[in-house]
């Protein structure tokens, strides 16, 4: 596994996470630079250490580009994750794109109160995920630069 | 008395076995009760006032009844003095003692007031007050002799009163008041017994009545009673119902909530056919054979259209679940909205809007929005064989209940099949003429449902369709 990831990908099902991963290859992020969490508490983990409290090392900070985040998780929810990494002060910038299958308002304003950057919705056709994703990589991966950290 | 059961209801109580069969075809309606109320006040007042009235007779038949036996009374009391006043005379005629003048002196100071008495008692009988004139008369007579006798034994001894006595008329004076004291006795008897039959009719009147009221009041008491059972039955029964319409109205939703998580839970794994065809087709594109080249892609697009079709059960059930926000629109506004929203699937066409004034309208905009979006969209799509397309929006019937016409001259329908239009899934053209997933009118119909309007449609094959809808009772 690598140490510094551009992305770190959240999700359970393990047919999504296949497709995730596809799709971003396709739109040019190698499967090397991926880091995938099963679940909640591994995502938090590589943030925040065994133990839970750990800040979050400079360096994987630094290196990350993008957090897709699947809404719905086992155990720890989506948004618990989200509302964790929004709340430390090494991790709040880091731009995370929520995943989800469903649409409903609610969930929607709920995250974007929370803070995230954007939304993705898994729709049916992958082709439409595919395009989703590739612009969305794109963008963030490869266009949008990190802010650094001394000019805030 | 429970719920209120309208007067024409009839048919809701009378012919139907309620399980109490004696009283099975009576009519127990309000109207019935009514009257029956009614009828019974009414003769309850009549026996009332009469028996009040009766009493009353009865009352002044016991005082006239005792006033006669005052009257008989009376008669004796006279009759018995005059005997005193005789038997004081003669006691003093024969012996000259002046004690037996006190029984005269009596009489003679009292008969004038009791005569005076039995008149004021008879003074309505003309016939007892004109006996009474001859028996004062002859009382005078009687008097007059009475002091003659008197005064000859003063004068002249027992002798002399004596022949008095015998030559004197007293006997037949005596004997005549007799005589008036009957007659006068005998009239008061004939009244007496006037009065007590008088009595003894109004009594038996009376009594019944009482016995008519007393029936009247079991009637009237086992009616009621009928109804009141009745009236609980049907409480009972509209309760029971009203549990059920709640019961099923708990169902409905659980339905709906059902409906809704199982279209939810089909998308997952829809996404992943669709992903691993996607996957393959990209993996084996030149290794598969010519036959089954475009099989991947078939999958996919049935993937695709099950997709939609899931879709729309989703909207079809949030739609259904939603609560209708009514507000009073502006139905140009929203039509406007439609239209905007319909542009990408207007541009390269040929159409031709007809749009007419549109009024304001008490509803929920966000819902009637999809109403013009589907029919708008349905108007669109079923006229794409046609150049130019004609589509027009009017309202009529405005002072009444405005209705919307949405009318195109597109490929139309026969009205054979008009009642399966709104079906879930229902379509009347083939998926390779028209694409569609037939949801629309679904949903459309479930908004106007919501709003208790009405949604109705004329159409004819190649000359186009028209809807008209509602949206409800306007205040």
């Amino acid at each position: 596994m690598q140490t510094n990831p551009k992305v770190i990908l959240i999700e359970d099902d393990p047919n999504d996470l296949l497709m995730t991963m596809r799709a971003m290859e396709k739109a040019g992020v190698a499967s090397t630079d991926v880091l995938v969490a099963r679940d909640g508490d591994e995502a938090l983990r590589v943030f925040f250490g065994e133990d839970g409290k750990s800040e979050p090392s400079a360096s994987l900070c630094d290196t990350l580009r993008l957090i897709l985040l699947d809404l719905k998780l086992p155990k720890i929810s989506g948004m618990d994750v989200l509302k964790q990494i929004k709340s430390n002060e090494r991790t709040r910038l880091i731009p995370i794109t929520m995943l989800t299958s469903s649409n409903e308002e609610q969930d929607v304003i709920s995250c974007y109160k929370l803070g995230v950057n954007s939304y993705i919705q898994k729709p049916v056709t992958f082709e439409k995920f595919e395009n989703t994703v590739k612009e969305l990589g794109v963008y963030w991966v490869y266009v949008n630069q990190p802010v650094p950290r001394n000019t805030l | 008395m429970g719920e209120e059961v309208p007067d024409d209801c009839t048919d809701m109580i009378s012919t139907k076995d309620h399980g109490n069969g004696d009283m099975g075809m009576k009519l127990y309606t309000k109207r019935g009760i009514r009257s029956a109320t009614i009828l019974g006040a009414l003769f309850l007042v009549t026996v009332g006032v009469l028996s009040i009235r009766s009493s009353i007779i009865v009352y002044n038949n016991s005082q006239w009844v005792s006033h006669t036996n005052e009257v008989l009374a009376q008669i004796y009391k006279i009759d018995l003095l005059s005997s005193e006043f005789a038997r004081g005379v003669r006691g003093y005629a024969l012996t000259g003692e002046s004690i037996f003048l006190l029984p005269y002196e009596d009489a003679v100071k009292n008969l004038p007031i009791e005569i005076n008495k039995l008149k004021e008692l008879t003074i309505d009988n003309p016939n007892q007050q004109k006996r009474i004139e001859q028996l004062e008369a002859l009382l005078k007579q009687f008097e007059e002799q009475e002091s003659q006798i008197i005064t000859a034994r003063k004068n002249s001894g027992t002798e002399a009163a004596k022949s008095r006595i015998i030559s004197g008329s007293s006997e037949n004076l005596f004997n005549t008041e007799q005589q008036i004291f009957n007659d006068m006795v005998k009239d008061e008897d004939v009244l007496l017994k006037q009065r007590d039959d008088t009595l003894k009719r109004n009594v038996t009147l009376m009594q019944i009545f009482f016995v008519c009221s007393g029936l009247f009041g079991v009637f009237f008491l086992v009616y009621s009673s009928q109804t009141i059972q009745q009236e609980m039955m049907l409480a009972t029964k509209n309760q029971e119902l009203t549990q059920t319409v709640e019961h099923i109205q708990v169902v409905n939703k659980e339905l709906e909530a059902f409906t809704y998580s199982v279209a939810h839970d089909l998308r997952a794994p829809l996404r992943h056919i669709d992903g691993f065809t996607r996957m393959l087709e990209e993996e084996c594109r030149n290794t598969l054979p010519e036959s089954v080249r475009e099989l991947p892609k078939q999958i996919c697009e049935r993937v695709s259209y099950m997709g939609q079709l899931i879709e729309a059960i989703l909207t079809l059930s949030k739609i259904g679940q939603s609560e209708i926000k009514p507000q009073v629109s502006n139905l140009k506004t929203i039509l406007d909205a439609a239209q905007e929203e319909l542009k990408k699937e207007s541009t390269g066409r040929n159409i031709e809007w007809r749009i007419a004034e549109m009024p304001f309208v008490e509803c929920d905009p966000w819902l009637v929005q999809i109403v013009f979006n589907n029919l708008l969209s349905n108007a669109i799509k079923y006229t794409n064989k046609k150049d130019p397309a004609v589509i027009e929006v009017d309202c009529l019937n405005l002072e009444k209940e405005p209705t919307i016409r949405i009318r195109d001259n597109g490929v139309g329908f026969s009205m054979k099949y008009a009642d399966k239009l709104f079906g879930v899934f229902q379509r009347l053209h083939r998926q390779e003429d028209f694409e569609g997933t037939g949801i629309g009118l679904a949903i459309v119909h479930r908004i106007i449902e919501k709003h208790h309007g009405r949604i109705w449609c004329e159409s004819e094959v190649n000359k186009g369709t028209s809807f008209f809808f509602t949206l409800g009772p306007q205040k």
